[in-house]
This record gives structure tokens, sequence and C-alpha cells, in this order.
């Protein structure tokens, strides 16, 4: 008997998978879903085995206009002609920024030569309005993070900063200040991540940071380190 | 293969994490697997188009939800896409054959590209064997509800069998796949 239920679930997630499951039913079928996880593992467990059969399609490359009407959906706020502008406005601040840190390292004459070159990273949002500039400075392990303008992160919400090293999950900085400038002293462990990272990202987490480790916020801003 | 396995679960946990760059390679990677999907199914560049935007659209916001309990990257995000197809088949009325000055372009077969080596080429062969094993109308019935998206009633009239012959058909053939893929 509990055999012929488990046969029936699995014809069920079967011609799910199939296409064969229709009109009601698949509806029906959807929303049991949701609230079945054997349900879930079934249908998965039918996509791996059907799938395949996909390697017997000539590919095919869509029309570039589909890529577009993808990213505006995605990105609506992000019109072209204004980002670049304010990514240029970003690039200027960043760039008075540099000065004024190039002026510090004269004053700290003797560099050791095995240390990474001073970094820095535009943290802007998805219309490239800058937020904060970042700069890493390896003789001192020092990472300084400066607000530029950041918006109201709401009540019992904060900004964290993370690490986007290639072929690994993202690796918390800590919070970033709201006005002003904050210091993060960089253990070997940050170094070394930081040495295969290319990008930083901000997400918006509780007050007290992601419980989790990971992101658990949408990522609104972004910025590519760059090596000065 | 494996390599290009992990280069798409990077991009798929980056893309979770609002990565954009991370999201362009991964439609470069994947679109045109996905693409010959839609179209295999809706016939129309238009329809077929739209699907695949929508499913992006989708592959973006759900990105964080994915994990390797759900399948390989490809099953995943090839499944939005059928489903999508799927749902979208059942607002147009059937179309006969694709269109003729298609805006897209068939990539050769000799260029196998980094997704075709993504995809398990072990698995296919199993599969097709497991399925090379069924009587010929069953396979039939089979294949052209995967491909096309047919219905049972569709499939009966294409196949001139009863709609209840049709049925058992396929719930049969289901069975013997699972069994011969053990």
């Amino acid at each position: 008997m509990a055999n012929e239920v488990n046969d029936n679930r699995d014809d069920m997630a079967a011609e799910y998978v199939l296409g064969t499951l229709q009109g009601n039913a698949r509806l029906q079928f959807e929303s049991l879903m949701r609230e079945d996880a054997d349900m879930r593992k079934r249908v998965h467990d039918w996509e791996a085995r059907l799938f395949p059969l996909t390697e017997g399609l000539t590919l095919a490359k869509p029309h570039k206009r589909v890529w577009e009407n993808i990213q505006q959906r995605i990105n609506p706020k992000a019109a072209p002609t204004k980002g670049r502008l304010n990514w240029w406005r970003a690039w200027g601040l960043a760039a008075s920024l540099m000065l004024l840190v190039s002026s510090v390292y004269m004053v700290q004459l003797e560099q050791p030569l095995d240390t990474l070159p001073p970094t820095v990273a535009v943290l802007s949002d998805t219309t490239s309005q800058a937020a904060w500039v970042v700069q890493t400075d390896y003789n001192k392990n020092v990472m300084v993070a400066q607000a530029l303008k950041v918006s109201d992160p709401g009540k019992n919400k904060a900004y964290e900063l993370w690490m986007l090293p290639a072929n690994e999950p993202p690796k918390s900085l800590g919070l970033l200040p709201l006005e002003g400038a904050k210091s993060v002293n960089l253990t070997e462990q940050h170094l070394a991540v930081l040495k295969r990272t290319g990008a930083f990202a901000v997400s918006l987490e509780p007050s007290g940071g992601s419980p989790t480790g990971l992101p658990t916020g949408p990522v609104l801003y972004q910025g590519k380190i760059l090596t000065i | 293969m494996e390599n290009n396995v992990s280069i798409l679960e990077d991009l798929i946990a980056r893309t979770a994490i609002g990565d954009q760059a991370a999201f362009s390679q991964l439609y470069q990677q994947t679109s045109s697997l996905l693409f010959a999907i839609a179209l295999k199914i809706l016939k129309k560049t238009e329809h077929a188009e739209e699907a695949l935007q929508e499913a992006y659209v989708k592959i973006w916001h759900n990105a964080s939800e994915y994990n390797s309990e759900k399948g390989a990257v490809m099953t995943w995000m090839g499944s939005i896409v059928r489903y999508r197809c799927l749902d979208a088949l059942r607002k147009f009325k059937p179309v006969e054959s694709i269109d003729e000055h298609p805006e897209y372009i068939i990539l050769e077969d000799g260029d196998p590209g980094p997704l075709e080596q993504a995809l398990n080429a072990g698995d296919a062969q199993a599969l097709l064997e497991c399925i090379g094993e069924l009587k010929e109308q069953q396979r039939r019935s089979v294949l052209m509800a995967f491909y096309e998206g047919l219905t049972h009633d569709q499939l009966s009239q294409s196949l001139s069998v009863p709609l209840g012959t049709v049925k058992s058909w396929i719930r049969r053939s289901l069975e013997k796949i699972k069994e011969c893929l053990g």
C-alpha cells in the first residue's frame, strides 16, 4: 500500500518534469511541492534523469536584444549615459583620495619590497553612485573604508562589506561606517583571501552583521579592486 | 568537464550575491542551450525569446536559492526555462514549424564550447540507452513530450492512438526509464 502511494507520487513528479501533467493538476502539484520536501526531491531527481536529453539539441545563440532586455529588467535604474557620468564622478573622487593617500605614503618612505601594492575600490550602487572608497595598505596591513554618501540602511540594519574571492564563497570584512572613516586591521587570513579577490560587494544585513557568515540580504553596492 | 561544472557553480554563487558581471558570464555560457530548449518547445523566435528573458530574470532573483541538492546548475537553470515554456505554450496556439527566417544563430556541430562540455556525456549516453530499450511508439511519445511539450491529447492525435493508451505509455515508459537508470 505504502509502495503504491510512493509509486503514484513518483509518477506525478515524473510527469510534472516531462510536462504531461497539465492544467489544474499542474498548478495543484506546484502548490503541493512548496509544502512537500519529499516531492521536491522526487522532482529534482527526475530533472536530473531527463535533462541529459537536451544534449541532443542544436545550440542556438539568442539575438543580443534578449540580454539587453534582461539587463533592463534586473537593473532598471541603470540608464547607460547617466551611469557613465556618475562613474567618472566617482573616479574623480577616488583620484583625489588617492592623492591624499600617496602624500601619506611619502611620509612613510621605507616600504618593504615584498608587500603587495596598495589598492583602492569605489563601492557604487547600480546607478554608479559612489557610497564608499575602500583602501588597503599592505605595509601596515590596514584597510580604511571612507563613507562618501551613504543612504540610511533603515532601522536595525547595517551595511556589511564582503570580499569576493575567485571560486570561493564571499568572506566578510565587517560592517561599513555610515559616515566618516573606519579602519580594519587585516589578519593573515584576510590577507590570504584578499590576494585572490578582485572585487568587493556590500549587502544589507541585520545591525550586528550577517548571522550566517554569508550575505543574507540584497547586494546593494559593488566595486572592483584596483592596484594603485 | 569537472572544471566547467565548477565554473558554473562559481558563477551562480556570485550571481546570488548580486554580481552582475558573473551573471553576464553565466548568460554567455548557458544561453545558447537554454534558447535551444525554448525554441524547440515554443517554435516561434519571439515567444522563445520572451520565455528566455523571463527565465533569466527568475534565475537572477532566485540564484541564492540554488544549492546542489537541486541538481547541477545547468539542470536547475534548464528546468526553469522548460517550465516557463510549458506554461507559455498553453497560452499560445500550437505552431506547426519553426520560423522560416530565424533571428538567431545556430551554432555549428563541430563547436562543442564550454557549455556542452559542462553537460555530462555519460549521463546522456546512459539515458539514451534506456530510452532505446522502449518500444518505438512509446519512445516517440516520451521524446515528443519532453522536447516539444506536447499534451496527452496532442500526443494521442499526433500518434493516432486513444488517449488512455498514450497516458499508460508515458507512465510505463517513465517507470522503465527510472528502473533502467537504477
